[in-house]
């Protein structure tokens, strides 16, 4: 019996063996397929908003392989679920890259977890495409940025608010990085053009009960137009828009949030009419390239799903086909440097527009633009730049 | 907290402009302001102090039952159209019946263990939100306002859907008084609570007296989650929010006493709403919260607390 139960041991050692081995000799997968990691939280606070981001990587692999894939090889991908979480989004990054073997990585929202995961691409040397709008950071060498930065956000937002709408601003966001960072930025340009911040405040994410901010808003903006200047995340951000509807005040002030996006839009309906939103995408954009992807998006998901698409599921679908042209390119040869070499330059007919690689820093050029919430809960852009803007991520 | 270099700033300049400008107007409308929002956190923390003075169990599921409330509210208001009362009056009932649920099959098994509650509890929550993602997907889901008008008295605003919300609270803990002092079953719920070995000696059957208190609690969760879907959008991520504030309030209040929630609720939100409209929201959380310490060091049992032997 002994005897038996240690025969037993040896192989299974063995074949573990084997497997490992076996595991090793197909990096970024198969002859016929080429193995790419998504990760996205599928559960936790950002969930919602990743929802279009993970449909939309998807959905642009499904097209890709459906077309013949690249260069013959289809697209194998692993999914990972870091729940918003930056130290989950580390081990999850680890084992796609360990166990799974991925040539290249396409996800995270957060800039935390971006963060915590840089110094594990540099570690192992793997790229990892990142579909968000942010703040801008020093470049890393492993990271491709398909989301705008302030640069191409924000320094059209504020003037365009100040010439249209009012020149008394009150500024308003989450206590996180990005709404400090981004309410600091508008502060600034205000002063510049020579408006006036009449209140600046920074309020916990778990607030949820806006009656006293909305009564100093009242007090402090008296009869004279304001822009709120709203850069609320989450739950905190519709509970601060319906209670704001509800006190009857959107006749008199105007919201503007870089918060605010087609699945914040298209749930909140009236309470969020005519306040103004600023992304590099709008779900309304009149173009073919945007209505095949929504059409398809809404094929595979459900046409409500479709409707809430947001820039930052644009951004992941761009993030997909532009890591294909990237590894289409390598040809045989997938490699790291190959895959980072190859994005410079690379332009895509993305349902935004045309946008390209700036090989200097790994960023998109993009549009601006900027939206107004109509009553059924679409985002119009009332303003687009001329042309598209030279990213700028450390300005 | 916000970087120190351009709080100061911020700081530098409200005193240059002789700072924010305070007027009567304001004030009288955050004290309104707060008491609106005091009758909210009474109403959303009644079942948790029901339960926690009444059966000594910390529900750390009782945030996700609100928002279990917010997502019975969408449903049966927002898409069946159901009338609002009613769709409150289900929400109770369902809440009841799930409360019911938990407490025959998993909350019984652990009266007297303080620290075995919390992590079934714990993990009841967690399962709670979890299958809440599962079964409601990933979107933010609206309820209209049921009655949508504002009122002015002079210079101060009332969303009238507040005053109804008031008026639920009021209910809420007027029904919850008459329930436990003038009934049968609430003379039941008290001897329990105060002497249970005596109670069970007299023939009372004290499981039974428990099933009805936890779920009591759970129902009125779920009724406060359907009467502040409303306020914002709901989704399963709606609890969280609300844990700091209702946990804060029953601790305040002391576990024991429904009046010291009510006077707790309204310390609490009438506070943040002054600090904040002199200073800012982050300053009144800590504020309010280091007040809190203070007075629990002071009275650990908390602000009210029956006289008599313990």
């Amino acid at each position: 019996m002994k005897k038996l139960t240690r025969m037993i041991a040896v192989l299974l050692t063995v074949t573990m063996m084997v497997l490992a081995f076996a595991g090793c000799a197909k990096k970024g997968g198969s002859s016929d397929s080429i193995k790419i990691g998504l990760v996205f939280s599928l559960t936790g606070g950002t969930a919602i908003t990743e929802e279009s981001m993970y449909n939309s990587a998807v959905l642009a692999i499904d097209e890709i392989n459906a077309a013949g894939g690249i260069n013959g090889k289809k697209i194998e991908y692993v999914v990972k679920d870091y729940a918003t979480d930056p130290d989950t989004a580390v081990k999850v990054v680890k084992e796609m890259i360990l166990q799974d073997k991925v040539a290249a990585i396409v996800g995270l929202y957060t800039s935390a977890s971006r963060v915590a995961v840089e110094p594990i691409l540099e570690e192992y040397e793997i790229p990892l495409v990142y579909p968000t709008f942010y703040e801008g950071e020093e470049p890393n060498d492993y990271v491709i940025y398909t989301g705008c930065v302030p640069n191409q956000q924000g320094d059209y937002f504020v003037p365009y608010l100040y010439e249209n709408v009012s020149h008394n601003f009150y500024l308003l966001g989450t206590d996180t990085t990005y709404a400090q960072g981004i309410n600091a930025q508008a502060e600034a340009l205000i002063k510049e053009l020579g408006g006036k911040v009449v209140g600046n405040e920074l309020v916990s994410s778990d607030v949820t009960e806006f009656s006293d901010i909305i009564a100093k808003i009242k007090s402090t903006c008296g009869n004279d137009g304001c822009v709120i200047y709203a850069n609320l995340n989450g739950d905190s951000g519709t509970a601060f828009y319906t209670q704001f509807a509800a006190a009857g005040l959107s006749d008199k002030y105007t919201i503007a949030s870089f918060i605010m996006d087609e699945s914040f839009s298209t749930a909140l309906g009236s309470a969020a009419a005519n306040t103004y939103a600023s992304v590099n995408y709008f779900n309304s954009i009149d173009s073919e390239a945007n209505k095949a992807y929504l059409s398809a998006y809404g094929a595979k998901f459900g046409e409500a799903k479709a409707a809430a698409v947001t820039a930052v599921g644009e951004a992941t679908y761009d993030a997909v086909y532009l890591l294909s042209k990237s590894l289409e390119k390598c040809g045989n040869d997938i490699t790291t440097a190959n895959i980072m070499a190859n994005f410079a330059g690379l332009s895509f007919d993305a349902p935004q527009g045309t946008i390209t690689v700036d090989g200097d820093n790994n960023h998109i050029y993009c549009k601006a633009r900027i939206g107004l919430v109509q009553a059924d809960g679409t985002i119009k852009t009332v303003f687009e730049s001329d042309d598209v803007i030279k990213p700028e991520p450390t300005k | 907290m916000s970087h120190p270099v351009f709080k100061r700033q911020l700081d530098l300049r409200y005193q240059k402009k002789g700072g924010i400008p305070m007027n009567g107007a304001l004030i009288g409308q955050l004290l309104v302001s707060g008491a609106c929002s005091a009758f909210v956190l009474l109403l959303t923390s009644l079942g948790l102090v029901i339960i926690m003075g009444y059966m000594k169990v910390v529900n750390l599921a009782h945030t996700e039952m609100l928002m279990a409330g917010a997502f019975m509210c969408y449903y049966l208001y927002s898409v069946l159209h159901i009338p609002f009362v009613i769709t409150l009056i289900l929400a109770y009932v369902i809440s009841f019946l799930f409360g019911m649920l938990i407490e025959r099959t998993v909350i019984c098994h652990f009266y007297g263990k303080m620290a075995e509650t919390l992590l079934a509890t714990y993990a009841i929550s967690i399962i709670m939100k979890q299958l809440a993602l599962i079964l409601f997907g990933k979107s933010y889901k609206q309820v209209a306002y049921p009655v949508s008008a504002v009122l002015h008295i002079g210079p101060v605003y009332i969303e009238s859907y507040k005053l109804i919300l008031c008026l639920i609270s009021i209910l809420a803990l007027v029904g919850t008084l008459v329930f436990i002092n003038k009934t049968t079953m609430g003379r039941k719920i008290r001897s329990t609570t105060q002497n249970r070995t005596m109670t069970n000696c007299l023939g009372i059957d004290t499981r039974k007296v428990d099933t009805i208190t936890f779920s009591h609690g759970m129902g009125l969760a779920g009724l406060a989650g359907a009467a502040i879907a409303p306020l914002s959008t709901v989704t399963y991520s709606l609890g969280e929010s609300w844990l700091t504030n209702t946990f804060m309030n029953v601790v305040l209040g002391g576990v024991s006493s429904l009046f010291g929630t009510v006077a707790s609720s309204f310390i609490i939100q009438e506070s943040i709403a002054v600090i904040s409209g002199f200073s800012n929201s982050i300053m009144g959380q800590i504020i309010v919260l280091l007040v809190v310490i203070v007075i629990i060091r002071i009275k650990p049992e908390g602000l009210f607390t029956p006289k008599g032997r313990r």
